[in-house]
């Protein structure tokens, strides 16, 4: 009969708790929940900064002088927690070049050449390297990560592209081309 | 035995019923008080988590938004440069691949072309406009936009444009429609409706590729109005939202007239790029008529 309702010092204030508990689950919840935000969006931001600077760097003044100058620029570069692939493609500018289709090669027909080919798998150009008859073709291509790219990678693993207009000098022809730029942080 | 009975009752009291009562009230009020101090702790936590969760919602927002600027103006000056960097084949049925074709630098190819009567031939013009065309590929689908070439006011100049070519979306309102085969077919609409969308219609180009600022339609081929097709010009792109625009000086050369020699003419190269827009108050009838005077690439004649 004495202290009837009194159920201890933690269960007299039991309706008060409830409240109080919901209160710092949602805090918690939504606290967690900003936070993984905002790592995502920064992780986000710094990958599109990252991939800016590195296109700065392979592009330069946008003029590339040949093979040598794009190793260059290529060598100067050392990302951290990003890969990357980035190559100059002719294939904007000259899509049936590309291809290996005629000139005059018809809208349909180049429309079913490139069907499928998205721009993390297109081809570097390959310009051409030293006097004939010790010339060579070598790929302008620049990446770090060997690993095999194809689109089921790509499906799986966020990433940002960038394409970027720039000329090459190749066989004494300044060639409008673009820088595309491939990045991923996996 | 009194002592031990004593010593008992110092532990056990009879309780008094009106101490309980108010033992139970002063235990209720302390109760209420805390459930209200819990009360007050929730509302102000969920007011914290409303903001918590609404900051992180819209954070970064604004620098995705400045990201994609700072994009587009890059491009917009790497385009500029690449144009007026590239080397082209002076037969615009050639390709700058084809090794028995006449290669040349596009501005040396311009400026030949300029210096005779300042204006650019139909062959300059669509070599200039292929070479454009190839570089603004990645972003045609996504944008429009607009590259002039003009001559401000000079001492023997008049102004003028010597080259101004508009790639522009056929974006029109459409509605959605069932094609019967499971799928949908958009369908073109006179204006916008509550139940249309922006969309290329079927059968429509998804963007026509325009020279204008010349009569082509006369034989003289006079070139635009100045000041009517520079209205437009600056009446378009305040209409289209925001712009990313590039510009450069070039030297363009015109011969004298009182001398076997030329004169430099101080030219402006602009590129402009917004999002594809549909503009109501630009309709393709009024790009064919004056001042803008615009045709497909394919049909320029002059």
């Amino acid at each position: 009969m004495l202290n009837k309702g009194f159920l201890g010092p933690i269960g007299d204030d039991l309706p008060s708790l409830i409240p109080l508990l919901f209160a710092l689950l949602i805090f918690f919840a939504t606290f967690s929940f900003s936070y993984s935000t905002f790592s995502q969006k920064n992780t986000g931001f710094q990958r599109d900064l990252d991939v800016l600077n590195i296109a700065r760097v392979l592009k330069g003044t946008n003029y590339v002088s040949g093979y040598q100058a794009f190793l260059d620029s290529c060598n100067s570069l050392n990302p951290t927690n990003l890969k990357y692939r980035a190559v100059i493609t002719n294939y904007f500018t000259a899509t049936t070049q590309y291809l290996g289709l005629p000139d005059a090669a018809p809208k349909e027909q180049i429309e079913a050449a490139s069907l499928g080919l998205k721009s993390y798998m297109l081809e570097p150009f390959s310009v051409t390297v030293g006097t004939p008859p010790d010339d060579e073709k070598k790929p302008l291509e620049c990446r770090v990560d060997a690993s095999g790219l194809n689109p089921g990678f790509f499906s799986e693993t966020p990433f940002v592209v960038k394409i970027y207009p720039l000329v090459v000098e190749d066989d004494r022809v300044v060639k409008p081309m673009h820088l595309v730029v491939v990045a991923w942080t996996k | 035995m009194d002592q031990m009975k004593g010593f008992i009752l110092q532990f056990y009291r009879p309780v008094d019923k009106r101490d309980m009562n108010a033992s139970r009230a002063h235990a209720r009020a302390r109760g209420q008080a805390a459930v209200t101090d819990a009360l007050y702790f929730l509302l102000i936590v969920t007011g914290i988590t409303i903001f918590l969760f609404g900051f992180a919602n819209s954070y970064g927002v604004t620098v995705d938004s400045e990201l994609v600027k700072n994009y587009n103006v890059d491009f917009t000056t790497d385009a500029l440069k690449t144009i007026l960097y590239s080397s082209v084949p002076r037969d615009p049925e050639q390709s700058l691949y084809d090794n028995s074709g006449e290669i040349d630098h596009l501005l040396a190819y311009v400026k030949e072309d300029f210096s005779d009567n300042s204006k650019l031939e139909p062959a300059t013009k669509k070599v200039l406009a292929q070479n454009i065309i190839g570089i603004m590929n990645p972003v045609a689908n996504n944008f429009d936009y607009l590259f002039i070439i003009s001559v401000p006011e000079g001492f023997t100049n008049p102004e003028s444009f010597v080259f101004v070519f508009f790639h522009k979306s056929n974006l029109r309102p459409v509605k959605i429609v069932e094609d019967g085969l499971g799928g949908y077919e958009y369908h073109p609409e006179d204006a916008p409706k509550r139940d249309t969308i922006m969309g290329i219609p079927e059968g429509v180009l998804p963007f026509t590729d325009y020279v204008c600022g010349y009569e082509q339609a006369l034989p003289d081929c006079n070139p635009s109005d100045y000041d009517a097709l520079k209205i437009e010009i600056d009446s378009l792109l305040s209409g289209v939202g925001d712009t990313s625009q590039s510009s450069s000086k070039i030297n363009l050369p015109k011969t004298e007239i009182n001398g076997p020699g030329f004169e430099a003419v101080q030219a402006q190269a602009e590129l402009t790029i917004w999002n594809a827009t549909y503009l109501s108050d630009v309709t393709a009838n009024e790009l064919n008529q004056a001042p803008w005077n615009c045709v497909d690439i394919l049909q320029i004649t002059c």
